[in-house]
């Protein structure tokens, strides 16, 4: 029992791992320490992520969306001429 | 003597331009320029968009104190008168297809005169607002609408101004394919300008 | 080949003949995409003086505080802020752009595809004079009222948008106005660059057959031209703020000083690849020519540049670790800006792979590109400690962060623009650079590079802040062993700046009495080495067919080790 997942070194890497992990994903503000750090509401907060969001798919999708565009026009370009 | 030393330096003669192939590009280098523009366009209004949103959250009454409501309804026909010109554009390019070129550049002249009529109504919407204390520095409220709205406003004036230089390819051109090739980049614009719209409205007006 | 180009040459005089230009019409009023990629390169090489002149201004003051510094004068704290401001502000925008992209975009792009002018040269004119408009717009700033703007090159509101904080009243709203015109020309310019890339490419040139330059070049444009919306309205708002009494981001009305970071940073962090990738494609052509191998992994090269391209988007926010964003929202890009260093390491790994059993020839150009390899990888390691939000709290603002960027930011715009000025001089020129000069030149400026840079570190890990104009008055911050530090990094930057005259002299002296250079000086592959040297305008006395990629040096079975694209198969 002790050699598999709950091992000597395993264990102590996984518990740490795991640890870590749920702070950042789960209880990331304790972590907010710094002196200047205010973030108004929690609106602004959502509306950030929210923005954030859109700003980060439209130029992927529009760029994405562009090219997928040309490729369609050149397969039937191509399919016309041959 | 250094003189004609530096005519050659930079760029030497010129070369006969004459007699090269005609290139068939998949896309026509007015439209995919278009394209491009308008994805810089898109991502213009997404920084303004995102203004509006997050200033809007960190303020607890919305519009704030004494400033006036938006006119709702009379912007809703407004929208319409709109996305009517579009329409017309799109009939415009349609005839064209069929050669009829004259039929084309009443539809054109159209929804220049729609578009048009939008930018007087939405100016006397301004103006109305104006008198009733919503200016640039009254308030965020104030200046989020000016801005956005005011910057919708522009890019039709500038669509409009394109479009009626468009139009002189009517008089000119014989060619219906010359006309519609020319034609299509400034409708592009246009489709985008109307298309971009309905969701300031929405934004902007309604929520 | 050369009776060929003879006879060209011939033919272009005898033409000129009938109907020469005047000077203005032929180097002012031009629509050649050659003569705006010099006017875009000799711009970009002054405004290089004026920023390289500021750094001196003020690493002097940093050195020996409160003395009067020769040739400038005394730098105060008002001084030192607009002189670290614009000193930034025209490192990016006026160097960096506009001779990695618009001068070697506008020069190379048409020559390396093969075509006789980009698509739409009027509007690429236009691009050239709005640029200069806003050069003289950002020079004119710095002598009104007030001084020039001096709120950092982030110009982060408040501070930037109440005259009563940064006392500079109309030096602000001019930077501003600068900012967004040039921006502006890059727009104009770039639509014209991926347009002429896709429609006017030479017969038989597919897309995998396009020199990585181009491509690069054109991703970067992409990149820019897909995050630069938000910065434009940003820019608007500010410019609102500043001269209309609005507060979009001033908080006592209403605003959010934040947004401000958040658009900004939105176009700041693509803009870091957006000068990234030309380099990158200066380097491969570079290492290529001059390892005589075939360039490893061109698909790859390529494909890692598209994912940058991608990932770029998604970093911005590492910059705001410590602005009071969502610690949740850190994590995530804390993930993304570490992912960014892997398709920038597999590129470089690349190139290595390229020099790896390589027959090196350590000409200049090269010495360029491996002296970018070595000190980009220390930008891009250092960059990732920064990634990290735990350390950036720490690091934030320190001089740990100056010298990371500018060992990321000088191998790009000053060691790449060398590397290829220094390979596209005899096409440019059609003469010959001075190699034992360059040589010279190169050394020294790669040396005290690091001279100055390296110590930084060691201050920013001290803990110096960078926004401080006088560290005397910090007694943990002014001891001695910092101070020797900071006077061993200026005198390293006086001797940078003092080997650039080198380069100056090599420069016009090779421009107009160096040796005539051959068609093919460095026996490459790509299109413009086909055409004579200065390229006359149209470029191509024949439209070239091509008939292979641009990378096959040292194919077996073949006489030269070189194979030039537009060969047919029997030649």
């Amino acid at each position: 029992m002790s050699k598999n997942w709950f091992g000597e070194l395993k264990n102590k890497t996984g518990i740490t791992v795991f640890t870590v992990l749920i702070y950042f994903t789960g209880f990331p503000s304790i972590l907010k320490a710094c002196a200047v750090c205010f973030s108004g509401t929690e609106e602004t907060l959502g509306a950030f992520y929210l923005t954030t969001l859109i700003l980060i798919i439209l130029p992927i999708a529009m760029i994405v969306g562009v090219v997928l565009w040309l490729y369609k026009k050149k397969l039937s370009s191509l399919n016309h001429s041959g | 003597m250094k003189w004609s030393l530096l005519q050659h330096l930079l760029v030497a003669g010129e070369v006969n331009l004459e007699n090269r192939p005609k290139r068939k590009p998949i896309v026509p280098s007015g439209v995919f320029g278009m394209v491009i523009f308008i994805i810089t366009e898109v991502m213009f209004f997404s920084g303004l968009v995102s203004a509006y949103l997050i200033i809007r959250a960190g303020l607890e009454e919305w519009p704030p104190w004494g400033q006036p409501r938006l006119p709702i309804e009379s912007t809703a026909f407004n929208t319409l008168l709109l996305i009517i010109s579009a329409f017309a554009v799109y009939q415009s390019r349609k005839f064209l297809k069929n050669n009829l070129i004259t039929k084309a550049s009443q539809f054109h002249l159209g929804a220049i005169l729609l578009g048009f009529c939008f930018l007087v109504l939405q100016g006397y919407e301004w103006v109305q607002l104006l008198q009733f204390g919503m200016t640039l520095s009254s308030s965020v409220y104030g200046a989020l609408f000016y801005l956005i709205i005011g910057a919708h406003g522009l890019h039709v004036f500038g669509a409009l101004v394109l479009m009626t230089y468009g139009f002189i390819h009517f008089k000119r051109e014989k060619s219906f394919e010359t006309i519609s090739s020319n034609l299509l980049p400034m409708q592009i614009l246009w489709y985008f300008v109307v298309g971009i719209w309905p969701l300031l409205y929405t934004l902007v007006y309604l929520i | 080949m050369g009776q060929q180009a003879e006879a060209i040459l011939h033919e272009t005089e005898a033409h000129d003949a009938h109907h020469e230009m005047s000077f203005w019409d032929k180097y002012i009023f031009s629509v050649d995409h050659k003569i705006i990629g010099f006017q875009y390169m000799f711009t970009g090489l002054i405004m290089a003086a004026i920023g390289g002149y500021f750094a001196y201004a003020f690493r002097m003051q940093l050195a020996w505080p409160g003395e009067e510094v020769p040739f400038y004068g005394l730098v105060d704290a008002a001084k030192y802020n607009m002189l670290v401001t614009n000193h930034g502000t025209i490192m990016i925008f006026w160097v960096a752009m506009p001779v990695l992209i618009a001068a070697f975009g506008n020069w190379l792009i048409p020559l390396m595809i093969g075509c006789d002018d980009m698509v739409f040269p009027r509007l690429n004119r236009l691009s050239y004079q709005i640029f200069l408009v806003s050069a003289l717009v950002l020079i004119l700033s710095f002598f009104v009222t007030g001084g020039g703007f001096g709120g950092a090159w982030t110009s982060y509101p408040p501070l930037s948008a109440v005259a009563a904080y940064n006392l500079t009243n109309w030096g602000a709203s001019l930077w501003l106005l600068a900012v967004f015109l040039e921006i502006v020309a890059f727009l104009l310019g770039g639509i014209n660059f991926v347009t002429t890339t896709m429609n006017a490419r030479a017969p038989g040139m597919g897309m995998m057959d396009i020199p990585i330059v181009v491509w690069m070049i054109n991703i970067a444009v992409i990149l820019f031209m897909a995050s630069v919306g938000p910065l434009v309205a940003g820019a608007v708002m500010l410019f609102f703020d500043q001269r209309l009494g609005t507060s979009f981001f001033i908080p006592s009305g209403g605003g959010d000083p934040l947004l401000w970071e958040h658009l900004f940073w939105f176009f700041g962090h693509p803009e870091v690849y957006v000068v990234l990738l030309p380099t990158m494609g200066i380097v491969a052509e570079i290492i290529t020519v001059f390892s005589r191998k075939k360039l490893f992994g061109y698909r790859t090269i390529l494909y890692t540049a598209f994912g940058t391209g991608g990932l770029s988007f998604i970093v911005w926010a590492h910059h705001q670790f410590v602005a009071g964003i969502d610690p949740r929202m850190a994590n995530v890009f804390v993930v993304t800006t570490i992912l960014i260093s892997i398709p920038i390491a597999e590129m470089l790994f690349s190139f290595i792979a390229t020099l790896y059993g390589g027959s090196i020839e350590f000409s200049t150009p090269m010495l360029w590109a491996l002296g970018f390899l070595v000190s980009f990888l220390i930008g891009g390691v250092t960059g990732i400690y920064l990634g990290a939000s735990a350390l950036d709290v720490y690091f934030h603002d320190s001089y740990f962060v100056i010298a990371h960027f500018h060992y990321t930011f000088f191998p790009i715009t000053i060691i790449g623009m060398f590397a290829a000025i220094t390979y596209w001089f005899p096409k440019m020129f059609g003469r010959m650079m001075d190699e034992t000069l360059n040589k010279i030149h190169f050394w020294g400026t790669f040396i005290p590079f690091n001279g100055l840079f390296l110590p930084l570190f060691l201050v920013g890990m001290a803990g110096q802040h960078r926004r401080i104009a006088d560290f005397t008055q910090y007694p943990d911050l002014a001891s001695p062993d910092l101070q020797s530090i900071r006077i061993f990094a200026t005198v390293s930057l006086v001797i940078l700046l003092l080997f650039q005259f080198v380069f100056i002299y090599n420069f016009f002296n090779s421009m107009f009495k160096g040796k005539k250079a051959p068609l093919n000086p460095w026996k490459a592959n790509t299109l413009e080495w086909t055409v004579s040297s200065p390229p006359p305008h149209g470029n191509f006395a024949e439209l070239p067919t091509i008939y292979r990629g641009p990378y096959e040096y040292s194919v077996p079975g073949r006489e030269e080790d070189y194979w030039p694209q537009h060969l047919a198969p029997n030649q």
